[in-house]
């Protein structure tokens, strides 16, 4: 008797519909022959029933609990919110019952991804970890107490601190980025210490940190191994996404290899982009990336990435 | 010992974040800078700007002079003698639009920002953001041309409430050459008539406003062109999709 042939594996990716690099790390697992499922959170509760129970955890009348994996791309939920979409597209006539129902929104959909994970699926990255990436200063001090090379970093609304910090940096320069992300980083000049430009502080704290001198590698970790890196060139800009163009791949020296490799795992992350800039002290890492972009590097970097992610997240090794 | 400060009122900080990139009304300030002329982007008071427009006499309306700073309409002019134009799909109309200019050309990008919410913020910013411009979406944008013997026919564009930008890009006409844009409240004498003069914008509430463009002159010096935005509340069941 001829036995039916096995089902493809179903892996999820949760994204927005129209997310680019979804839509790479899709592929890659397509080729590799999953059933992919892109899934996307933003209509619920409104247009989309999502459940919970002890047995199961279902969005709509279809059940989430066979996924082999699910790539966490980008989240749309949180407490407090990321994003005013979290609270201004919520039912509710007023803004405090549009606040209340983004809080309840956001206690069940996280609930279902942590049950997901615990229910078999490879989660990569668990959302609690990706959430903290909002946290940029925390995860400074955190990889600073792992004895980790880091930039000096600040986070203040004391216009006193960045005066002082600023003169502390003088010779290197001090840069200044939003603490939860979601913004360029900027030089800070002798101008932005004027009186009244440093009263904005009052209206929301910023993390300045020194600015780190030298190229720029985006170095991705999958599963405690590196598996590609890119270098882009700094010349000029502050920020090197000013200049992904310029992104070619790099071979991954053993001292830069284990200062990611620790970093992530010190993280609790089973994926992640570490941006390190090659100063002439050494390397040092600016940030790591728990649910990084990909569609920007050389082909050569996206295949090796997306190769050992598929890998992952169809529960093989690295 | 209470280390933090509960006592009402917030202490006054001036407006905005020390992360520019976290200030999206700053960002679309700046976006809309890289097209419109100075002064209708930072000019100041605005808010004067909105008694002017609503009492204007017959139909609320507004003319910017010039509109774009003059390297953009420059350019947009360029762009628009090199567009792919096609008759417009209803036979009716007499014009030609160009449904999608390239998307890396100045035209290209004025068209993508006037379709965006950005272009909301602007013209809502333009006059001071009174109450009555909440809500607006931008609904339609049409690049348009009429060459010789083309013209529009009296007609109503939409019900809804809102604002219509309509910018000009026609060099070199005068008044025998056509293509006025005229509001013909009844019948066909206008109670206003915008000529099309380069580099100008004309602002106006379309919400049930008959107007009508002349015909093209046989010995006008050139097409016609413009670009006209429509910034309404969602109704879409009351546009007239011209």
């Amino acid at each position: 008797m001829p036995s039916s042939p096995e089902p493809s594996p179903r892996v999820g990716v949760l994204a927005p519909p129209n997310d680019p690099d979804a839509d790479v790390y899709a592929a890659a697992l397509e080729r590799a022959g999953a059933e992919v499922v892109r899934l996307w959170f933003r209509a619920v509760p409104e247009r989309l029933a999502l459940t919970v129970d002890l047995d199961d955890v279902r969005l709509g009348d279809r059940s989430l609990g066979g996924l082999r994996g699910l790539l966490v791309r980008k989240l749309y939920f949180s407490f407090p919110p990321a994003h005013l979409a979290d609270v201004e597209e919520r039912n509710g006539r007023t803004l405090r019952a549009r606040f209340v129902a983004a809080r309840e929104r956001a206690s069940l959909v996280r609930t279902a991804l942590l049950e997901l994970e615990r229910r078999g699926t490879t989660v990569v990255n668990p959302p609690d970890r990706v959430l903290r990436h909002t946290e940029k200063l925390d995860q400074a001090m955190q990889l600073h107490r792992a004895g980790l090379p880091v930039p000096p970093s600040l986070g203040t609304s004391d216009p006193g601190a960045v005066r002082a910090f600023f003169a502390a940096h003088q010779d290197a320069g001090v840069i200044y980025k939003p603490l939860s992300g979601g913004g360029q980083a900027a030089l800070l000049t002798p101008a932005d210490l004027d009186e009244v430009r440093l009263a904005q502080l009052q209206n929301a704290p910023v993390l300045f940190q020194r600015r780190i001198p030298g190229p720029e590698w985006r170095v991705y970790v999958v599963n405690g191994h590196v598996v590609a890196a890119a270098e882009l060139d700094t010349t000029d800009v502050i920020d090197a996404r000013d200049n992904l163009a310029s992104a070619t791949p790099v071979a991954v020296d053993e001292t830069t290899g284990q200062l990611c490799t620790k970093a992530v795992a010190h993280l609790g992350l089973l994926y992640a982009a570490c941006d390190v800039r090659q100063s002439p002290d050494g390397p040092v890492l600016l940030e790591v990336n728990p649910a990084p972009a990909i569609r920007f590097y050389p082909a050569p970097v996206q295949d090796a990435v997306t190769a050992a992610l598929t890998r992952l997240l169809l529960g093989g090794a690295a | 010992m209470i280390w933090d400060d509960p006592a009402p009122p917030l202490p006054t900080a001036p407006d905005g974040f020390f992360c520019r990139s976290l200030d999206v009304d700053a960002q679309r300030r700046d976006q809309a800078a890289t097209f419109i002329a100075p002064a209708f982007v930072h000019g100041r008071p605005a808010r004067r700007l909105w008694p002017v427009f609503q009492h204007a006499p017959h139909v609320p309306h507004l003319s910017l002079a010039p509109a774009l700073r003059p390297e953009v309409a420059a350019a947009i002019a360029r762009d628009l003698a090199q567009a792919a134009f096609a008759p417009h799909h209803h036979a009716a109309y007499r014009i030609d639009v160009c449904r999608r200019p390239a998307p890396g050309s100045v035209l290209g990008r004025f068209f993508t920002w006037l379709a965006s919410a950005g272009a909301v913020t602007w013209i809502q910013a333009l006059f001071g953001a009174p109450p009555s411009l909440r809500g607006l979406v931008p609904r339609q944008v049409q690049i348009s041309r009429m060459v010789t013997g083309q013209g529009f026919a009296p007609h109503v564009d939409t019900l809804d409430d809102g604002v219509t930008v309509v910018f000009q890009f026609t060099r070199g006409y005068a008044a025998a050459h056509g293509g006025a844009l005229a509001f013909v409240p009844a019948g066909t004498v206008p109670v206003i008539a915008v000529p099309p003069v380069f580099n100008t914008a004309f602002v106006f509430r379309p919400a049930g406003v008959r107007h009508t463009v002349t015909d093209v002159a046989a010995d006008a010096p050139g097409p016609r062109y413009t670009i006209t935005a429509f910034f309404l509340r969602p109704d879409p069941s009351n546009l007239d999709d011209k």
